[in-house]
């Protein structure tokens, strides 16, 4: 339990060996290394795996997938060896042929495009049954088709009454009529200059491309040229299918070019002199004998030395719990790295997280569902050491709200016999029980803060922070039990935290100073406040579990389709509000322990310990 | 019908709906951001599902507050309950914590994630910080929902 020791580390060595260094300490992970600055190791994907990449996006597109491993992709795990054993160099030629193949797909889709386009033109015109030869060839005479309304029908007649022309109606559409309109040319024109008709727009550029062959007939041999390259595009996909065994290969290949790509720009970042480069690092502690035996494999080419951290150097943190509250530490992680003087919150935050997310979610049923599901994700799943964690930490709350779902008697929205508090009756009780574990969870901050100045030997703000606490406990327990005693030492607690607020030596700027500390009750205030968001979420999961039950139960009276719907009523309803209800405890459970609880005394630190490893993007490297 | 009786149903209709509203405006702006981040980089899909979802709650809240007045009202059941007319006008007053913070913070909630969309575009494995950004926003409809609940169950009827 606990933060552990991390120790300073510089590295000195010969210019021709720096790659393999670099290559075995990934390997074997165990230093963190501190770089000139962290912008000098950004560096540019390297040009081949832009590629590569579009090999494996196209590849994957062809992947058959269900709709739960979309979501749940399983990462893909690979050990050490393997990942250096792979050829990079003769998958070159694959990578050239699937993306050979993909530009071919692409280009037959989009002529495949644009001749669809062209036929959704022509559809609207096949009752055009003469061929473009045929039209182009009238010379004394003119042809427009006109698309009317059935009530401009007469009026329209009467008007075509006077002219010399040949009117017909020769289909219809949507409701309209087309009308055929047959006469000498200038007669045409002088009735189009009249304004009263408007000549429908032949898609003539279209149809001027096959002249033998009017519309109806355009568009079935433009259909024919779509089933061939439908055909040709098929046989693509096959060939591309072919390619699939490639995928993993292709993933190892990118990940290694990108670790290359990232040595490199580490080799580029160190300092160097003409022949020699130098590192500096942190490694644990526990891994000192380890790292010595590392660096005896490069003997007489590199040389390191341990030294204490410079003062105004952080350390960097790393956390080490028993497994039983690791997964608790993901919450932690979330928040960031604590300073590696303070402590290590996991332990004291894993009960209070525990027990939160339980009274938010507080059904029996949906205890027992989040953790079925965790430990059939743990069990079956190939999964990284992040998703473990996580799904352990699903498990454990799962199990708490297995706990209180029994205390407060819900199982999937139904009341159990042995119900112990009804929240829905009496919600005033649990409110105050709400209120109660905010006060005993703020206390414990101001404890541990009280305990980390006094580690720090800061003794006045360990008084200032013990008047804190004492007031606290005295103010709220003269309210309760109205014992003068109490009364007595909330004054002695102010007054203690107007004498230690500040080290000011000029009496009104030090009563100033206290004074507005005191003004600080107000946030222990809404921080206890802020905890009846528990009761509000533990009713919420409670009454729409029943509402959905009731729903179910009504259309189950209905009839027999009902009966149907009342079971994907349930099954649907109880999902949803399972997962919301999961989401909304997790995360407002988490903000608890991040503003109420660690303001009190968590005190951030620089970064995480992160050894330097294989880097990659597709591929996880695990040990043997 | 009397008009105490109308006016609770008012107060259950008002949480509903305006506190569905306030979510559906929020889930809206959220998921716009959300599909647009997608467009880019479809593998983030499950941080950016729980931005989007997050502002929904209020109108879950809406709603919940609506079962409850119905239950009370006897609605569901088979026998309505008699209302007098400031009982009925109690009930309307004691709906309109969720209706109101529900519909304000869920807009709200709904920019606060569509901000943490943006975020998650750009560092994906950092998704729950925005998440707690706009559980910030959340709480004042946690407080709504719990003052009306307390205030309902306060009204005998």
């Amino acid at each position: 339990m606990g933060i552990e020791k991390v120790e300073k580390v510089y590295l000195v060595g010969f210019q021709e060996v720096q790659e393999k260094l670099l290559e075995r300490l990934q390997q074997e992970e165990i230093i963190h290394l501190d770089y000139p600055s962290r912008e000098d190791i950004s560096y540019t994907e390297p040009s081949i795996n832009k590629e590569i990449e579009k090999a494996i996006n196209v590849l994957s597109l062809y992947e058959e997938k269900k709709f739960l491993e979309e979501i749940f992709t399983e990462p893909y795990f690979l050990k050490k060896d393997q990942f250096y054993a792979v050829n990079a160099h003769s998958l070159k030629e694959t990578v050239k042929a699937i993306l050979n193949l993909a530009s071919q797909k692409e280009s037959l889709s989009s002529k495949i495009k644009s001749i669809e386009e062209k036929i959704s033109l022509l559809s609207g015109y096949i009752f055009i049954e003469c061929s473009w030869q045929e039209f182009n060839s009238l010379k004394y005479i003119s042809l427009i088709f006109i698309k009317i309304k059935p009530r401009q029908r007469t009026y329209l007649k009467d008007f075509f009454k006077e002219k010399k022309v040949f009117v017909k109606q020769i289909a219809f559409c949507d409701k309209e009529e087309i009308w055929a309109i047959v006469g000498e040319k200038s007669e045409i024109e002088n009735i189009l200059k009249e304004k009263i008709i408007l000549p429908l727009e032949l898609p003539l550029s279209i149809w001027e491309e096959y002249p033998d062959k009017n519309v109806p007939q355009t568009i079935a041999s433009l259909k024919k040229q779509i089933f061939f390259l439908k055909k040709q595009a098929e046989n693509i996909d096959k060939e591309i299918r072919k390619q699939l065994s490639y995928k993993d290969k292709l993933m190892i290949v990118y990940d290694f070019f990108l670790n290359e790509e990232f040595k490199n720009s580490i080799e580029k970042s160190t300092l160097k002199t003409k022949r020699l480069f130098f590192l500096k690092g942190w490694i644990l502690s526990s891994q000192r004998e380890k790292f010595a035996k590392l660096i005896e494999e490069f003997k007489d080419k590199v040389y390191f030395r341990m030294a204490p951290p410079l003062p105004e150097e952080v350390v960097p943190t790393k956390l080490k719990n028993k497994k039983f509250i690791n997964p608790f530490s993901i919450i932690v992680n979330m928040y960031g790295a604590p300073h590696p003087h303070s402590l290590d919150p996991t332990p004291f935050v894993a009960p209070f997280f525990f027990l939160f997310v339980g009274l938010c979610i507080s059904d029996a049923g949906y205890g027992v569902l989040l953790s079925f599901f965790s430990l059939y994700i743990l069990k079956r799943k190939k999964l990284t050491e992040g998703a473990k964690n996580f799904f352990s930490l699903l498990f454990c709350l799962g199990i708490s709200t297995f706990l209180v779902g029994l205390i407060l008697g819900g199982f999937f929205g139904i009341n159990l016999p042995f119900k112990m508090i009804d929240i829905l009756k009496h919600p005033f009780p649990f409110l105050i029980f709400c209120f109660l574990l905010g006060y005993f969870q703020v206390l414990f901050g101001i404890v541990l803060k009280i305990y980390l100045e006094f580690k720090n030997k800061n003794y006045q703000k360990t008084l200032l922070n013990t008047s804190w606490f004492t007031l606290l406990i005295s103010s709220v327990g003269f309210f309760i039990f109205k014992f003068t005693i109490f009364k007595i030492l909330s004054f002695i607690s102010i007054l203690g935290i107007i004498v230690f607020a500040s080290s000011a030596k000029n009496i009104f700027v030090h009563t100033g100073v206290g004074l507005y500390e005191l003004y600080g009750i107000t946030k222990y205030f809404s921080d206890v406040l802020s905890y009846s968001r528990l009761l509000a979420l533990g009713m919420a999961t409670g009454v729409i579990a029943m509402v959905i039950n009731l729903l179910a139960k009504m259309s189950f009276k209905a009839n027999i389709l009902g009966a149907i719907g009342a079971l994907g009523i349930l099954i649907g309803g109880h999902v949803f509000n399972f997962l919301i209800n999961l989401m909304s405890g997790f995360i407002h459970s988490a903000r608890l322990q991040f503003v109420e609880f660690f303001s009190k005394f968590f005190e951030l630190g620089e970064e995480f310990f992160q050894p330097l490893r294989i880097h990659t993007r597709y591929t996880h490297i695990t040990e043997e | 019908m009397e008009w105490g009786f109308a006016l609770a149903i008012l107060g259950g209709a008002l949480a509903v709906a305006l506190a569905g509203i306030g979510s559906a405006i929020g889930v809206g702006i959220s998921g716009q951001a959300s599909n647009g981040v997608m467009s880019e980089n479809p593998q983030i899909f499950v941080p950016l599902l729980l931005l989007t979802a997050l502002p929904g709650t209020q109108g879950v809240y809406g709603f919940l507050i609506g079962v409850i007045l119905m239950l009370k009202l006897g609605l569901l059941g088979e026998a309505v309950v008699k209302i007098g007319f400031y009982q009925g006008m109690g009930i309307l007053f004691a709906c309109l914590p969720i209706a109101l913070a529900g519909l304000v913070s869920g807009i709200y909630q709904g920019k606060v994630c569509a901000t943490g969309v943006y975020m998650v575009a750009k560092q994906s494995k950092d998704f729950v910080k925005p998440l707690i950004m706009a559980v910030f926003v959340e709480f004042y409809a946690v407080l709504g929902l719990l003052t009306s609940l307390l205030m309902l169950n306060g009204i005998k009827v």
